[in-house]
């Protein structure tokens, strides 16, 4: 915990030390989303999901919760009710946290949910793009190559007792020393000739599938294209952080079938 | 012999007894259709959480248990047949740790099919344990010294308070210890949110000048819903 307060600390003061012009935005609460949608068993992609549009590479964002059961936005004082499924909280909103009643660290805690999380890396797919922990990438994986590890993905490779719920899944080895869903180049690695100020802290997202448990006890599977708006396949620093992009499918029978279509 | 004679009296004393009693039939009260049946809290790991409803008293008891840190709670309301309530069941309570520590006026209303009207109100506790501070000045007559923290030339002075029972920080929830500095006169003059927060220690900063003048001070923990107050003053000074 310590270690993480510091390393908080450290981006909280990158930040200070990199922002150009802070300006002081009021919060606004969203207003709480009322409509119901009814969500069966199939495959969804959300496009340019609001997270926080005001985060920067320095701080943490507020979390932002999300129901795939209803399609809506959850407000955080529901953090212990089953109404949400995933959180993205973190660096850029890049941290995915689940609602798990039980979980210690989980935000759910003390609450009703049953959630977990698992991230399937599929070594087909990686070896595509993916070097190491922390290496620029061969090349920026293509759409397709996200399409194909959703695809691969038919049920849960995994039994309920091997989900993580304490922990959530980031930032590949950023941090924690674990496989992440996500590259942030910190220096700008990717693009070594490329001016720093446009490549250097960029979140490119990494094609791994992630098995979801909701807190009502559904299984899921997601793959998030990108946390920029409008979804760029190749960002920069120019594009506005805090917009979520992913597909996923949801299997509403309480079985572990996710070859959805 | 004498024993059958008596026996063959009594019987028809008994029996003249028995005839003469009357049957009185007791009705059964009718019960209020205005009741609220029963009151759980859904939103919890595995079994809900029962609060015990008084009819007479018109309230409803729920001790929450204190080691979720229950932020919202989601009850489900049972009421009489035909009777509706209000708030519905289901209708969440938010920014529960503010009412545990300074009460809920929370009332629910149960209308019968018959119209009339009963009042319930919404008692809310824990039994989270008592914390107990260590005092930092042992002595009342030699206060301990604590000195300023300056913040604009990043000079920070820390120190412990420890004793028993604090509740761990709960980031997600924010839910944080906080330190006050109470005068001689009684009055808090600064509260601090820590973040460094253990069941036995709190690691503190020593507030600055601006924030809490020189003088005495007796240092007040409040963590969660349960608050201690050092019996002994400690003296805050610029170095």
């Amino acid at each position: 915990m310590q270690k993480t307060n510091l390393l908080c600390m450290a981006l909280a003061m990158f930040a200070i030390a990199c922002s150009k012009s802070d300006t002081d935005t009021p919060v606004v609460n969203p207003p709480e989303d009322t409509t119901t949608v009814d969500v069966k068993t199939g495959v969804y992609t959300l496009v340019n999901l609001a997270a926080d549009t005001t985060a920067t590479s320095g701080a943490a964002a507020k979390a932002f919760y999300y129901s795939l059961e209803d399609q809506k936005t959850i407000p955080a004082s529901q953090v212990q009710t089953a109404n949400w499924d995933i959180a993205f909280t973190g660096t850029y909103n890049s941290t995915i946290l689940i609602n798990n009643g039980k979980a210690k660290y989980s935000p759910g805690y003390g609450g009703p949910g049953l959630g977990g999380i698992y991230l399937v890396k599929d070594a087909a797919i990686d070896a595509e793009y993916y070097v190491g922990p922390q290496k620029p990438f061969k090349t920026i994986p293509a759409r397709r190559l996200f399409d194909s590890a959703f695809a691969h993905v038919k049920t849960v490779p995994v039994s309920d007792d091997q989900l993580l719920t304490n922990d959530g899944i980031g930032l590949d080895y950023f941090g924690p020393s674990t496989d992440g869903w996500a590259f942030y180049d910190f220096y700008g690695l990717q693009f070594p000739d490329a001016n720093p100020d446009s490549v250097a802290h960029i979140c490119y997202s990494m094609p791994r599938t992630l098995i979801i448990k909701t807190a009502k006890g559904h299984y899921a599977k997601m793959v998030i294209y990108s946390i920029y708006k409008g979804a760029p396949e190749l960002p920069t620093r120019s594009n506005k952080p805090g917009f979520v992009t992913f597909k996923y499918a949801i299997q509403k029978d309480g079985s572990k079938q996710l070859d959805l279509k | 012999m004498k024993i059958k004679h008596l026996l063959l009296l009594a019987l028809p004393a008994i029996m003249l007894a028995a005839a003469c009693k009357k049957t009185e039939t007791i009705e059964v009260p009718t019960q209020a259709s205005n009741r609220i049946l029963s009151y759980k809290i859904t939103n919890v790991p595995e079994e809900p959480v029962y609060g015990a409803v008084n009819d007479e008293k018109g309230t409803i008891t729920v001790i929450l248990p204190y080691y979720y840190y229950l932020t919202t709670i989601q009850p489900e309301i049972a009421v009489s047949e035909g009777a509706t309530v209000s708030p519905a069941s289901g209708v969440l309570i938010d920014s529960i740790t503010k009412k545990l520590t300074e009460g809920a006026n929370i009332e629910y209303v149960v209308t019968g099919k018959d119209g009339s009207k009963a009042t319930y109100k919404l008692l809310l506790t824990t039994q989270q344990p008592d914390i107990t501070l260590d005092e930092l000045s042992p002595d009342p007559a030699n206060p301990t010294v604590l000195y300023h923290s300056k913040p604009a030339t990043f000079e920070f002075n820390f120190f412990d308070i420890t004793g028993k029972n604090f509740i761990p920080q709960q980031e997600l929830l924010g839910i944080f210890s906080t330190i006050s500095y109470v005068s001689e006169q009684g009055n808090v003059v600064y509260t601090a949110v820590n973040g460094d927060n253990y069941t036995t220690r709190i690691g503190a900063t020593v507030p600055s000048a601006e924030q809490v003048p020189e003088g005495l001070y007796q240092i007040r923990v409040t963590s969660y819903t349960r608050t201690a107050t050092m019996k002994n003053p400690v003296k805050i000074q610029s170095l």
